[in-house]
């Protein structure tokens, strides 16, 4: 009894790389569906603004380009962390993939010869990102989701995953929580990939749609046994909006914009690599020259109103509704956020995880491409490659796959999970699940930030050990069944502290500076000793952190400098 | 304080809406989707809506809020200008929960005007290639969120359940203008015909209540005249 | 060029609409402006209804002005799910409707040249 649903594969997310991953998997032949927290538009990679980089060449100044450069520049802003062999796939399956996006839609911005615009970017050579003005990610999305409609893939909405069911040597399927009606539900699988996008919201201040809460990552680190890979390297965006902390694109200084301080100093290199310039912005912050002791201002009036019209509305829009100001008449308040995880779960190169069946793909998956710190541009190319790939290799899994009697594990797992939810929903604990997931963000905000050191990582980890101990007894307060966001809510809570532990965690055993991890007690890189990968595994309720080499071809590691 | 006014009721169990009043602490800055993440946390955990990217780019919170229908995440409380603040599901659509509005006719009209590139010609080793003139035709439409404000909002769209509706319209447009579609003849087809474009009476509704300033009545004024010259 | 029922007619209600305007021009001119401050006599007045371009020009302003009305009085029955159902019960009515005050009107208007029974 149960099983409610069964394909071939199911695609968990309907983000960029979840869609993409289904259309590879239809136009193999398989029977595919993907399954998703909310309407696949609604997604966050829709939030993604400056562009998609691709060594195409179209852009004055950047005939030059190929996909060796862009590989030397993803692997240099990494700080050479990132798998070269991984690197050099994506790079050059780029120009494909942007190509493939264009036929199927995409109304990219132009250049005066009729092709693909690109500007400049942070840590890149050439103007090498590809962009549809201001709204990038929007345009690639709804192109994805208009592409996902003509080919009939089957979207299960409004589903929040809570498990990954295995067989001895193989993925039997998942388990979800409907939330249009409170069921939870088994989807059977010969074959699941994961796209579930990064997990920003466990930190206060972040760029991230509300529904970034990691439960993906979470679901698979704690019930798939796949352990998680680098998830200390999280990416401060330099330019968040002041306030609201929402996405004011990279491509603002890409087209000229300046940073200054309070006292009218411009005092970084606009486009050094994102983990440079938000340290730099929050030095500027801590020892005084910001404003208010919170932000600096991004100016981009001398871009004139033309320019910003043309190349920057709806950044204009953002400033204009959330912040009350135009940034053609007034310089934009910002401060550095949470933007995005380079790390998630452990893949290899053609997405797949150590448990045969599983795959991952986009923010959620670690493969690794981004290393220590990913260049603006690359987290799109990552999602529709790796969506792409994991796509076709999870197909050809399933049409070589021994079929198993995967029907009696899901029964089994369903009814665990159903009474686990029972507890919770019956749980007489005086615990304010607010407290704990306001308590949470502060911790990793305040320890694990831009600026880490041992004492503050210490203390962070003994916090979220605590978190966790209190959240046995929370309360939820919401009874019924029917869009139970108090349910949701407080399910995500779960897996946030559990990726919390795992941040902090390796955070603190990694005593080096390197890309996005900054220790202050340990300020520079040491390849001897830390040019590895940090695997995360969950064992006996809690995190158990080992190493794994990275793989170089062709850059050896050399200072990094910009 | 700000008094909100919130509409609740759940399908299965009752006839009637009905509105509960919540007080919430009038911080600066504060969006109505906000305010109601307070409520859900502090006051009551039984109320439901629909969030994603706080952003006023994935179309998720879109609801009646003073009247009109807007974003709650882009919709500032100071910047309504009154201490009570009624909430409302959008109108017209079958409401499943308090705030949240079931969007399947929305979609299903979005899905029927082919909402794709077709382009039948030979696939080039590279991109199609667009001047910039040709792509400015379609600079507005591709900005749309498909938040349904606009759908919510048109009169034929309510009293008419069959016509396509402004979103849909403006969709169609879009690649009806695209120099990259070869498609043309195929979805003039399709807007035509009583519930197509030539149910638009020009009401304008769409138009004042879109988060993103499209004007959906220029599309579907361009698809009408399109299909009368063709 | 072909048409499909629906952009014809709404092509043809905004013909209609300015065919209506110029020719209600035309008729306040010969009716009410040519003669204005003559003094208004029963032979004059019959006198007009016997030329033959008055009686087209008035004839076409009563064919355009139903035509532009009961075509609009479909578009807002059309705007109704509930009357929608009937477009078609509703066309031949509109249609009948249309004929019969139109035959009323010819056969008012043009009875000083043709004696129509």
């Amino acid at each position: 009894m149960g099983i409610s649903y069964k394909h071939q594969i199911i695609v968990v997310g309907a983000g960029l790389a979840g869609l993409r991953a289904a259309l590879e998997a239809k136009a193999a032949g398989l029977d595919v569906a993907v399954i998703s927290r909310v309407q696949p538009v609604r997604s966050h990679s829709i939030a993604a603004q400056g562009g998609i980089n691709a060594a195409l060449g179209n852009a004055e100044g950047g005939r030059d380009d190929n996909w060796e450069k862009h590989t030397f520049d993803t692997v240099k802003g990494s700080d050479y962390l990132a798998d070269q062999d991984a690197v050099e796939i994506m790079t050059k399956e780029a120009p494909g993939i942007v190509y493939e996006m264009e036929h199927w839609g995409c109304p990219f911005s132009r250049t005066a010869e009729g092709l693909i615009a690109q500007r400049p970017f942070g840590g890149a050579e050439f103007p090498r990102t590809c962009y549809a003005s201001d709204i990038t990610g929007h345009a690639l999305l709804h192109t994805m989701y208009e592409r996902s409609v003509k080919e009939e893939i089957k979207v299960y909405e409004e589903y929040l995953l809570l498990s990954i069911v295995k067989n001895a040597d193989s993925c039997a399927g998942v388990i979800a929580l409907n939330i249009k009606n409170g069921e939870i539900e088994a989807f059977e699988a010969d074959a699941v990939i994961m796209a579930t996008g990064g997990c920003g919201r466990i930190y206060n201040k972040s760029t991230n749609a509300l529904i970034n809460t990691g439960s993906g990552m979470a679901a698979v680190y704690l019930t798939a046994g796949v352990p998680l890979k680098d998830l200390e390297f999280v990416q401060f965006h330099p330019t968040s909006l002041y306030g609201t902390n929402i996405l004011i694109t990279e491509g603002a200084r890409g087209e000229g914009g300046y940073l200054y301080n309070c006292k009218g100093e411009r005092f970084v290199k606009e486009l050094a690599p994102r983990d440079i310039v938000a340290r730099s912005i929050q030095t500027e912050i801590n020892e005084g020259r910001g404003y208010d002791n919170a932000y600096v201002l991004l100016d981009l009036r001398h871009l004139g109103k033309k320019k910003i019209i043309e190349r920057l509305p709806g950044i204009r829009d953002i400033c204009i509704h959330f912040a009350g100001i135009d940034p053609i008449d007034a310089p934009i308040p910002i401060q550095p956020g949470q933007h995005y995880s380079m790390g998630g779960i452990d893949t290899d190169a053609k997405g797949a995880t150590s448990r045969p069946g599983l795959y991952a793909a986009g923010e959620c998956a670690c493969v690794s491409v981004h290393g220590g710190n990913r260049l603006g541009g690359n987290s799109l190319l990552d999602t529709i490659v790796f969506g792409k790939l994991s796509g076709r290799f999870a197909s050809e899994y399933v049409k070589t796959k021994k079929k198993s009697g995967q029907g009696q594990a899901l029964s089994l797992h369903l009814q665990e999970i159903k009474s686990k939810i029972h507890r919770l929903e019956n749980s007489t604990g005086k615990e304010k699940p607010t407290d704990v997931r306001n308590q949470l963000k502060e911790t990793l905000t305040e320890n694990a930030g831009i600026f880490r050191e041992k004492s503050k990582l210490q203390k962070g980890l003994a916090k979220v050990k605590e978190l966790k101990e209190r959240y046995k007894n929370i309360h939820i307060q919401n009874k019924n069944k029917k869009f139970n966001l108090d349910l949701v809510r407080n399910l995500e809570l779960e897996g946030k502290l559990e990726l919390a532990e795992v941040i902090v965690a390796g955070a603190l055993n990694r005593e080096e500076s390197r890309g996005s991890h900054f220790r202050t007690d340990f300020p520079e890189r040491n390849d001897e000793k830390w040019l590895k990968h940090t695997i995360a595994s969950f064992v006996n309720g809690t995190v158990k952190i080992g190493y794994k080499p990275v793989t170089i071809t062709q850059f050896k590691p050399q200072a990094r400098t910009y | 304080m700000v008094t909100f006014k919130i509409a609740r009721f759940d399908s299965d169990k009752d006839k009637e809406p009905r509105f509960q009043t919540y007080e919430v602490p009038d911080e600066k800055e504060m969006s109505v989707l906000e305010a109601l993440f307070y409520i859900v946390e502090n006051l009551d955990g039984s109320l439901a809506f629909r969030y994603s990217c706080r952003g006023a780019v994935c179309g998720s919170c879109a609801m009646r809020i003073n009247g009109q229908n807007r974003l709650a995440c882009q919709t500032l409380i100071k910047k309504l200008g009154s201490t009570t603040i009624t909430i409302s599901p959008l109108p017209h659509l079958p409401v499943q929960k308090d705030l949240m509005v079931d969007m399947e006719s929305f979609f299903a009209k979005y899905e029927k005007i082919k909402p794709y590139l077709i382009n039948n010609d030979p696939i080039p080793d590279k991109e199609f290639k667009q001047s910039f003139k040709e792509r400015a035709e379609i600079d507005e439409m591709i900005n749309c969120i498909l938040c349904g404000n606009c759908y919510s909002a048109c009169t034929m769209a309510a009293t008419n359940s069959d016509y396509l509706g402004p979103a849909a319209l403006t969709k169609a447009y879009r690649f009806y203008a695209d120099s990259r579609d070869t498609a043309k003849a195929e979805r003039l087809r399709i807007i035509d015909g009583e519930d197509g474009a030539f149910r638009c009476h020009t009401l304008f509704n769409c138009a004042e209540v879109c988060p993103k300033n499209i004007v959906p009545t220029y599309s579907i004024q361009k698809l009408k005249g399109a299909a009368c010259f063709k | 060029m072909k048409y499909n029922k629906s952009s014809l007619l709404w092509l043809l209600q905004r013909i209609s609409a300015v065919l209506i305007f110029s020719a209600l021009g035309a008729h306040i001119w010969k009716v009410h402006y040519v003669e204005l401050g003559q003094p208004i006599l029963y032979a004059g007045v019959a006198l007009r209804l016997k030329d033959v371009m008055t009686l087209a020009l008035d004839s076409s302003i009563l064919f355009l002005g139903l035509f532009h009305g009961l075509n609009g009085v479909r578009m807002v029955a059309l705007d109704y799910d509930f009357l929608k159902k009937h477009d078609r019960l509703i066309s031949w009515l509109l249609v009948i409707v249309g004929a019969a005050f139109f035959i009323l009107g010819v056969r008012g208007l043009w009875a000083f040249l043709i004696n129509i029974k």
